[in-house]
C-alpha cells in the first residue's frame, strides 16, 4: 500500500517545476513535504491527484496509475490552498457533496469539528476569511477517511489556538485509524516532532528523503572560537556557517565524535535549522565559482 | 552522550513520565494516559511517544494490559529512587569527593561541610 | 453506475433544479404578462409569446459555458477523474433538458388552453412555429414532439457552450482574446459568408439541407443531436489534458 511517483517531470513555460522526481510514500507515516516557495510542493501534490498532468513519468496509488482512475483517486484527498468548490456553494452543502463522493466521509464528525472550530455552516465558502477557509478544508480532511490525506499548507492564516487544535485532532485521528498523511508546509518548527519522514524539495528536485530521526541524527552544530572551529571542521561536510564576533557556529553533516576538543560545544539541530542550512549549502553550490 | 543540547523528544517524554511517577502524580497501580493522549498533548508523532513510553515498559516501570491501557508497576517508585540514587552517586558524590581530595579536605571535614549544607538548604 | 458518477450527476441535477425553476418561473411570469397585455391592447391588438424553447436553449448554453468547468473542478477536489467528470456532464444535461422541456410543454398546453377563448392571443413554441403554424393549437402528440425538439435544441446549445468554455480554459490569456475575436468575426462575417458561398456554389446542397430540416421536426432534431455530439467530443479533446486549477482563497 503506497503512493509511487516514478520520475515525474513538469515544466511551465521556462520553469522546470519538477525534475525527475521519484518518491515512495508508504502507508502509516506522517510525511513532511518541505520546501521554499516555488520548490514544487503544490505542483507535486497536484500531479499526485491528477489535477495536473506530468510531462513525463507517472503516479501509482497502490499499484494503479492515477490517470483518469476514480478508484485510485478516491483513495486520496488533497486539502489545498486553492479553492475547487463552486463560487456559490455553502459549507453545509460542501460537506454533503463530499459525503456523496466519498463513501467513508463522516458527516457527523464534520459537523462536530465545524462546531469545535467555530466554522459557520451557512456561509458561502468563497465568503470565508483566509483563516476560516483553511479551517473549512481541514474539517474536510479530518472527516473524509481516505487512506491518504494530503495537506498543502494546512494552517495558512490560522491563529495559534486553531493551529494547536488542528495538530491535536490530526494526531488523534492518525493514531485511531491507520492512514498516510502528507503535510506540505512552511512552518517547519510546528511539524518537526509530528512528521516521522521528511522530504525536502528544492527547485523541483529532491534534496532529502529520509526518516526525520535519521536526518536529525546525522547532523549537528559546533560552536566555539573561530580558529578552533575551523580546525575541527577541516575534514567535515559543512552545511552552513555563521560568525558572531570571534564565535563561530557551523552546521555539519555527519555524526559527532564522543571525544571533542575542549572548548567546542556540540548541539543537536532542529529540523528547521537543518532545513535552512541545507538551503544555504545548496545556494552556495549554485553560485558560479 | 555527545549531545549537550536538547535531548531527543522520546527521551524527554520518558524523563517526564519518570518524574511524574517519582512525585506521586502517577501512583503505583494507577492507569497512565494512552500513547494517543501523550502524542496529541505534546504534538508529537505517536511512534515517538510509543518509543519513549516503551523505555519505561522495558525498564519494568510501566506495564500494559491488553485492550485496557498502561499502568504504573508496583515498586516503580522505589526502583526509580534506587536508579536515581545510583546516578546521584555516580554524577555528584564521586565528583564532590574528588574535588574535596584536591582541596586536601579529610573525611571528617567533608562530612561536616555536608552536614552544614544539609541544614542550610531546606 | 459508479459512486463518483452518481454523485456528480446528483450534484448537477440539484443545481439544475434550482436554476431551472427560476427559468420556468420567469416564463410563467412572461405568459401572465402576455395575458394581461392582451387585455390592455384590447380587441384590435395582437399579443403572442413564443420564446420558451429559445430561452431554455440560451439557458443551457450558459450552463455549458459556466457550470461545466465548475463540475470538473469540484470532481477534481472529490477524487474523481476528469473522464468521469466529463462523462457525467452529458447525462445530467440530457435529464435537465428533458425535464425543462417537458415542464415547458405543460405550461404551453395550459397557455394555449387559455388562449382559445381569445382570438388575438397566441401562445406557441419553436416546433409549433416551424412545423405546425403560428396559431395552431397543438395536439398531445405534437406537444411531445415539441418537447423532444426543444430538448435537442437545448443540447446542441449546451454542447456549444461546453466547447466555448473548454476552449477558453485550454488557451492562454492571449489565446482567449484571439479566439474571442476570431469567433466574433466568424459569426459576423464568416458564417454568413460561408452560408452565402455554399448557397452560391452548391445551391442544390443548401436547398436540400434546408428542405431536409423543414421536412420534419425529427430531421432537425437529428441535426441538433449531431451538433451536440460533435461539440461534446471536441470538448473532451480540449479538457482531456488540461491543467485543473482552483482559485486562491
Amino acid at each position: 500500500m503506497s503512493i509511487e511517483l516514478q520520475s515525474i517531470s513538469k515544466r511551465f513555460g521556462s520553469t522546470q517545476a519538477l525534475d525527475q522526481v521519484s518518491l515512495t510514500l508508504e502507508e502509516g507515516h506522517i510525511y513532511g513535504l518541505l520546501g521554499n516557495n516555488g520548490a514544487g510542493k503544490t505542483t507535486l501534490l497536484s500531479i499526485l491527484t491528477d489535477r495536473l498532468r506530468p510531462d513525463f513519468g507517472q503516479v501509482l496509488v497502490d499499484g494503479q496509475p492515477v490517470k483518469n482512475n476514480d478508484e485510485a483517486l478516491g483513495k486520496l484527498f488533497l486539502v489545498g490552498e486553492q479553492n475547487f468548490f463552486p463560487e456559490d456553494m455553502k459549507v453545509k452543502r460542501a460537506f454533503e457533496t463530499a459525503a456523496s463522493f466519498y463513501p467513508d466521509f463522516d458527516l457527523e464528525q464534520a459537523h462536530k469539528l465545524a462546531k469545535e472550530f467555530g466554522l459557520p455552516l451557512k456561509k458561502k465558502i468563497t465568503s470565508l476569511s483566509t483563516g476560516y477557509a483553511s479551517i473549512f478544508r481541514l474539517v474536510l480532511g479530518l472527516s473524509v477517511n481516505t487512506p491518504y490525506i494530503l495537506f498543502d499548507e494546512p494552517v495558512l492564516g490560522l491563529d495559534a489556538q486553531h493551529r494547536d487544535l488542528f495538530y491535536r485532532l490530526l494526531i488523534e485521528k492518525y493514531s485511531q485509524e491507520p492512514c498516510t498523511v502528507i503535510i506540505s508546509t512552511h512552518l517547519i518548527s510546528e511539524v518537526e516532532n509530528i512528521v516521522d519522514h521528511t522530504i525536502i524539495l528544492r527547485d523541483g528536485r529532491i534534496l532529502r528523503d529520509a526518516p526525520t530521526e535519521e536526518l536529525m541524527e546525522n547532523t549537528y552544530a559546533v560552536s566555539g572560537p573561530a580558529g578552533m572551529v575551523d580546525r575541527y571542521t577541516e575534514d567535515k561536510t559543512i552545511l552552513s556557517s555563521h560568525s558572531l564576533g570571534g564565535l563561530k557556529t557551523v552546521s555539519i553533516q555527519g555524526q559527532p565524535e564522543s571525544d571533542l576538543p575542549l572548548g567546542l560545544e556540540v548541539s543537536r539541530m532542529s529540523l528547521q535549522d537543518y532545513f535552512i542550512s541545507l538551503q544555504e549549502a545548496a545556494e552556495r553550490e549554485e553560485e558560479p565559482a | 552522550m555527545p549531545f549537550q543540547g536538547e535531548k531527543p523528544i522520546f527521551l524527554q517524554l520518558a524523563e517526564q513520565l519518570e518524574e511524574a511517577i517519582l512525585s506521586g502524580a502517577y501512583p503505583e497501580g494507577s492507569q497512565v494516559p494512552s500513547i494517543t493522549e501523550y502524542a496529541a498533548t505534546y504534538k508529537i508523532n505517536p511512534a515517538t511517544a510509543n518509543k519513549g513510553i516503551n523505555l519505561l515498559v522495558s525498564a519494568g516501570l510501566l506495564y500494559k494490559k491488553r485492550g485496557i491501557g498502561m499502568f504504573v508497576a508496583e515498586g516503580a517508585r522505589a526502583k526509580l529512587r534506587q536508579q536515581r540514587s545510583e546516578a546521584f552517586y555516580q554524577d555528584y558524590v564521586k565528583k564532590l569527593v574528588r574535588e574535596a581530595q584536591n582541596l586536601g579536605l579529610d573525611l571528617d571535614q567533608l562530612t561536616e561541610l555536608i552536614q552544614r549544607g544539609y541544614y542550610d538548604v531546606h | 453506475m459508479t459512486t463518483t458518477m452518481r454523485a456528480s450527476i446528483q450534484y448537477q441535477l440539484r443545481d439544475y433544479r434550482t436554476s431551472g425553476l427560476i427559468l420556468f418561473g420567469v416564463n410563467v411570469i412572461l405568459i401572465l404578462l402576455a395575458i394581461l397585455g392582451m387585455f390592455s391592447v384590447g380587441i384590435n391588438g395582437e399579443v403572442s409569446y413564443t420564446a420558451y424553447g429559445f430561452s431554455a436553449a440560451i439557458f443551457m448554453l450558459v450552463c455549458g459555458i459556466v457550470t461545466a468547468r465548475q463540475v470538473i473542478r469540484l470532481c477534481a477536489q472529490m477524487g474523481t477523474g476528469r473522464k468521469t467528470a466529463f462523462l457525467s456532464l452529458l447525462p445530467s444535461a440530457v435529464l435537465a433538458s428533458l425535464a425543462i422541456a417537458a415542464a415547458g410543454e405543460v405550461l404551453m398546453a395550459a397557455a394555449q388552453a387559455v388562449s382559445i377563448g381569445y382570438p388575438n392571443l397566441y401562445f406557441n413554441d419553436l416546433y409549433g412555429l416551424i412545423y405546425a403554424g403560428f396559431d395552431t393549437t397543438l395536439s398531445v402528440g405534437q406537444h411531445i414532439t415539441s418537447a423532444l425538439f426543444n430538448t435537442c435544441l437545448m443540447l446542441a446549445c449546451y454542447g456549444f457552450g461546453l466547447f466555448c468554455s473548454f476552449l477558453y480554459w485550454k488557451l492562454s490569456k492571449i489565446g482567449c482574446v484571439i479566439a474571442g475575436i476570431l469567433m466574433g468575426l466568424f459569426f459576423l462575417g464568416g458564417l454568413p459568408g460561408l452560408s452565402r458561398m455554399i448557397v452560391v456554389q452548391y445551391p442544390n446542397l443548401a436547398e436540400d439541407f434546408a428542405a431536409f430540416c423543414l421536412q420534419s421536426g425529427w430531421n432537425l432534431m437529428a441535426v441538433f443531436l449531431v451538433i451536440f455530439l460533435v461539440f461534446s467530443f471536441i470538448s473532451w479533446l480540449l479538457v482531456r489534458n488540461v491543467n485543473i486549477r482552483g482559485w486562491h482563497k
